[in-house]
């Protein structure tokens, strides 16, 4: 994937919508997507807006109440940890601070709510891929599975 | 314990490759559905009212009465629509990730049972963007149904067309709140509209629309192949069939379970496994953040609708969380506050400030003065504010006064 998609990808992308409003949410996330840093542009919400007919304002105003979606690039690697009272009380090991608190150039971590996956608790989710982190005995040992749930191993 | 208990909407699970259209038609697929099709819609509706099958999202709304609303609310010609909900943000709640992902075709199935009994002809299913695997099995099978005239026009020379398409949300709890869901459904921020009108009058695109629970139209092909009196023969007469359990938290087997309504917590517990050896129960919280802390002292009470709510509770969602004895109450419920700080919307001003003020109140000590302070607050958002977000907050912090007194 190029670093930085030509408009010219970005316009293919919108024209796979109708352009009608109902889309928008739904091209926030093929845009999103296909960005190597994972986030929407300025640049891109002028054209969203050209393509949609609506104000600069209007999809800011729509893409920034979504958390799924970022106005800032991120690092390769999304990490959400679940932070729902299901994990954070079967979080013995107190993974979830630990977590919130790592810093890594390749990682992007965020807090988030329930992620739906209590059965396993506490989990994370890697660019939006489940892991329960149950079994580990430390924190090199999450990012090391982090790292190869995405790189492979 | 094995789960012995009769199965509605999970029955297929695990008997079928989730995947194949004629694994699910030769497991009894679509015959709901054809046996709907050879009915009028009135008669639909009235099989279903007949059914008592209420809403399983949380709110246990009677579904007959909502699919004769939103059916009569408008002249016949008029452009109607049937949305799945299958926004599970509730905390603790994951039944319908199960139901999405074991038996997809199953939710088609009752959507279109659900679009013939209402005269609609376009459905959306609008699935959080978190549950990326959903999606993928819910598109799959879509497309499968298309490709094998099950979506589509005329479909199975039925003379009825139904079309279906899958919307992801953008991770925001409140659109899980059905008017809020059609907000962002348009393609707008998640904010909740005034109600009445309900959906069912102006719904999506000020249209009559039908906004149900995955589970909820799971029900509904058991309901037309079975029949109604077949259904009721299931839980009690006030809240007959089934109800899937999210169990979660300090117990053997976490996972989903389809329990027939009137068995109590404690059987409901059984199936899950029991605590690890020297561990207690300390509080189950039921229905999720937005749900009823409930003691051990409260285990044999049945699980239905009238009997939590004899008691002041209530099962929302299903979500049954299991916190053992070591676990620090104030934490978490610290934590539920901060959730609804995180997640309201900002519409209503009680709510955005009072969220804040409420999680800031729970930093403190929990002494019986902050928390009788904090439910004052509650109230006065319940009464203020636009949708269950801003009255939900009162719930847990209720039963928590009630319960856990100190």
């Amino acid at each position: 994937m190029p670093e930085h998609m030509s408009n010219n990808q970005w316009e293919k992308i919108l024209k796979s919508f109708p352009p009608r409003r109902e889309y928008l949410l739904q091209a926030f996330h093929k845009l999103q997507e296909s960005e190597e840093n994972q986030y929407i542009s300025e640049e891109m919400i002028e054209h969203i807006a050209r393509y949609f007919k609506l104000t600069k304002g209007e999809v800011f105003g729509t893409l920034s109440y979504y958390t799924l979606f970022s106005t800032k690039p991120r690092k390769s690697i999304i990490v959400q940890v679940c932070n729902s009272p299901l994990c954070h009380a079967m979080d013995k090991k107190k993974w979830i601070s630990q977590l919130l608190q790592l810093q890594d150039k390749e990682i992007h971590i965020e807090e988030t709510a329930c992620l739906g996956h209590c059965e396993k608790g506490p989990v994370i989710a890697v660019n939006g891929q489940i892991i329960s982190l149950q079994e580990f005995t430390s924190v090199q040992e999450i990012i090391k599975k982090i790292k190869s749930t995405v790189h492979g191993k | 314990m094995e789960n012995k208990f009769p199965k509605i909407v999970t029955r297929r699970f695990g008997m079928i490759d989730p995947l194949s259209i004629d694994d699910f038609i030769q497991h009894d697929g679509f015959q709901g559905f054809l046996q709907a099709i050879r009915k009028s819609p009135a008669e639909i509706r009235e099989a279903i009212k007949q059914s008592g099958l209420r809403g399983r999202g949380g709110a246990a709304f009677p579904t007959g009465i909502k699919m004769e609303a939103t059916a009569t609310s408008a002249p016949q010609e008029t452009k109607r629509f049937v949305v799945c909900n299958a926004d599970e943000g509730e905390p603790g709640t994951f039944k319908d990730r199960y139901i999405m992902e074991k038996d997809p075709y199953a939710l088609i199935e009752g959507m279109l049972i659900a679009g013939y009994a209402i005269g609609s002809h376009q459905g959306y299913i609008y699935i959080r963007g978190e549950y990326l695997s959903s999606i993928t099995t819910i598109r799959h099978a879509i497309n499968e149904c298309y490709k094998h005239n099950w979506l589509g026009k005329n479909i199975q020379a039925t003379g009825f067309d139904f079309n279906l398409e899958v919307f992801i949300g953008g991770g925001s709890y409140v659109c899980g709140e059905e008017l809020t869901l059609l907000e962002s459904l348009e393609g707008k921020r998640g904010h909740p509209r005034i109600k009445p009108p309900y959906p069912a009058q102006k719904g999506l695109w000020q249209k009559p629309t039908l906004v149900n629970n995955v589970e909820t139209l799971v029900n509904l092909p058991y309901i037309l192949q079975y029949g109604a009196s077949k259904f009721r023969e299931y839980g009690t007469a006030e809240s007959p069939g089934t109800k899937l359990l999210s169990i979660s938290g300090s117990v053997e087997k976490p996972g989903v379970y389809e329990v027939p309504f009137g068995i109590t917590f404690k059987e409901a517990l059984d199936l899950a496994g029991s605590l690890s050896k020297g561990k207690q129960i300390k509080a189950l919280l039921v229905g999720g953040a937005a749900g009823n802390f409930i003691p051990p002292s409260l285990l044999d009470l049945p699980i239905t609708y009238e009997s939590l709510a004899e008691n002041k509770l209530t099962l929302g969602s299903g979500a049954i969380m299991v916190f053992e004895d070591s676990v620090d109450l104030h934490e978490l419920l610290q934590n539920i506050l901060h959730f609804f700080k995180h997640e309201s919307c900002g519409k209503c001003v009680p709510c955005r400030i009072g969220t804040t003020l409420l999680y800031e109140k729970a930093k403190e000590p929990l002494t019986q003065e902050n928390l009788a302070w904090m439910i004052e607050e509650a109230k006065y958002m319940a009464r203020t504010s636009l949708c269950p977000l801003g009255q939900s907050p009162l719930i847990p912090l209720q039963s928590f006064e009630r319960f856990f007194n100190l």
